[in-house]
């Protein structure tokens, strides 16, 4: 059934996004999906019809069968509906932006990708859903400031991460800032609500991670005992704990010379992310490392393999001021926030950040 | 100016008058510094639906509103004369784009309307069997 908070997650998307009056928009599902069972909820496609109709925009909708989004061939429909689209709006399985299909519909031709993180009518009508726009954008431009003017990044955590990057301004990014600053031609996360840079020279320490992500074929993503990798000039010397045979075996097979450079790091920036269909990786309790192909995060470095790994609680400073302390984000009490906060409501409310740990964000993953 | 920038210059100012060009142009303000290996930099500055080129580094590197584009002068070269397009010359790892995550399409939709406009003079004036390949398109 339609509620009005359903509704009102799908207007925030449309705001979110800038969808305006003239956009051609597609709205794609998958029904039978596995990865993504929600993918046809007919109200929550319904409502995402309405919200974009009632700005002035023309919404598709489009139907295909699902299909292996890393190795299999797309729907030529579905890749020729892209033709006419300004904004694609992704309720199904995640598109994979690697894939050349897209990498061109996006970058040449200016396909705005929205890849709906709130696709459950339970996360759409959530506080995460409903989250304001411009509440999020300027904790994102709060967070983007702060990391883009340091010049390095120091990341601990309980679990015995030690990992020092510097940074370049113009690598810092995510899916927190307004999105018009990337027009046309882009793909974003709703709601979005993480921050990244990619990491530069000299980057050395120690990584302590506690989960793989869920794309990746391990048997069991958490780490247990946690996977320890030694970084020395952007690469791993040194792999041993949890899922470390995995890892080699992996890389051995299928990696390169460059399957363990450092290629990211990326936090979450949203308060209210966590459990109830949304992305938990968006909470700001879960920081995760990239390893492999760094070209998409402004990296100078091509891989053929990407992994990625998961932390909790970390500590991240910036020039030795802390912007994540233990797992919480610091900018959330700042006063350019709060003032913000104050138009939306009660900004303790608001702000309040909801817990998350690994275990409960992928401790239910298992891989056959 | 080097010659490959006064190529990318005239490139990039006819491809601006394509309907993609201008769709890029409406996009938002940024910096795109060229950097081609063994060439002096060069940038577009994209301000107000505006394109300007000017020779050396951008003047300004703000967070969000600068990319810079490392690519060698061959590949360049080939994007320009319809040979490769914008995109397989990423895939291949020959165009860099140093910049914040899924940024710096704008000059990527520009670059591909100058790669697209070769291909056009090339169906115009080639042989029967160049207007063949030149039609069949790319990327």
């Amino acid at each position: 059934m339609q509620t009005a908070e359903l509704l009102e997650g799908a207007r925030n998307l449309v705001r979110y996004a800038e969808i305006r009056a003239g956009h051609e928009v597609l709205i794609h599902f998958e029904p039978g999906s596995k990865a993504e069972p929600c993918s046809d909820d007919p109200d929550v496609l319904e409502a995402l019809r309405t919200a974009v109709t009632e700005v002035g925009a023309r919404a598709s909708i489009m139907s295909t069968p699902p299909w292996n989004k890393t190795g299999g061939s797309q729907p030529p429909m579905f890749v020729a509906a892209l033709d006419g689209a300004d904004f694609l709006i992704g309720q199904g399985e995640y598109l994979y932006t690697k894939n050349h299909y897209l990498q061109v519909a996006m970058f040449e031709k200016g396909l705005v990708y929205i890849e709906n993180e709130a696709k459950t009518a339970a996360a759409l009508s959530s506080s995460y859903g409903r989250f304001p726009a411009e509440l999020m954008f300027a904790i994102g431009t709060a967070v983007v400031e702060r990391v883009a003017r340091a010049r390095t990044a120091r990341v601990t955590t309980p679990a015995g991460t030690d990992m020092t990057m510097s940074i370049r301004p113009e690598t810092v990014g995510g899916y927190c800032y307004p999105y018009r600053q990337d027009s046309p031609g882009y793909k974003k996360g709703f709601p979005g609500g993480t921050a990244c840079f990619h990491p530069e020279d000299p980057v050395n320490g120690v990584i302590v991670a506690e989960a793989f992500a869920p794309f990746l074929p391990v048997p069991n993503l958490i780490c247990d005992p946690p996977l320890r990798l030694e970084y020395r000039n952007h690469r791993a010397v040194d792999i041993s704990g949890g899922g470390a045979d995995w890892l080699r075996d992996f890389w051995q097979r299928r990696g390169d010379a460059n399957a363990s450079w450092l290629a990211e790091c990326m936090w979450g920036v949203h308060p209210r992310a966590g459990g109830h269909g949304t992305r938990d990786a968006s909470n700001p309790h879960l920081l995760h490392f990239g390893l492999g192909n760094s070209i998409p995060y402004g990296g100078p470095t091509f891989s053929k393999t990407w992994v990625v790994l998961f932390a909790q609680d970390a500590t991240l400073t910036l020039d030795g001021e802390t912007l994540v302390d233990r797992g919480r984000l610091t900018v959330l009490d700042a006063p350019e926030v709060r003032a913000v906060a104050s138009r939306f409501g009660d900004p303790k409310v608001l702000l309040e950040q909801v817990p998350v740990t690994v275990q409960e964000a992928f401790g239910g993953h298992r891989h056959e | 100016m080097s010659d490959i920038g006064r190529e990318l210059s005239v490139a990039i100012e006819a491809a601006t008058r394509t309907a993609r060009g201008e769709r890029a142009l409406k996009g938002h303000d940024e910096y795109y510094e060229f950097l081609v290996e063994g060439c002096t930099p060069c940038h577009f500055e994209i301000a107000g639906g505006r394109l300007k080129f000017g020779d050396g580094p951008a003047p300004r590197r703000e967070p969000l509103r600068y990319t810079r584009l490392e690519i060698s002068e061959g590949t360049l070269r080939a994007i320009l004369t319809g040979d490769l397009s914008p995109v397989g010359a990423m895939e291949r790892g020959e165009l860099l784009l140093r910049t914040r995550l899924y940024g710096g399409g704008q000059m990527i939709m520009l670059l591909r309307a100058a790669y697209d406009l070769a291909r056009a003079r090339r169906v115009e004036s080639g042989s029967p069997a160049q207007r063949a390949a030149g039609g069949a398109g790319g990327g």
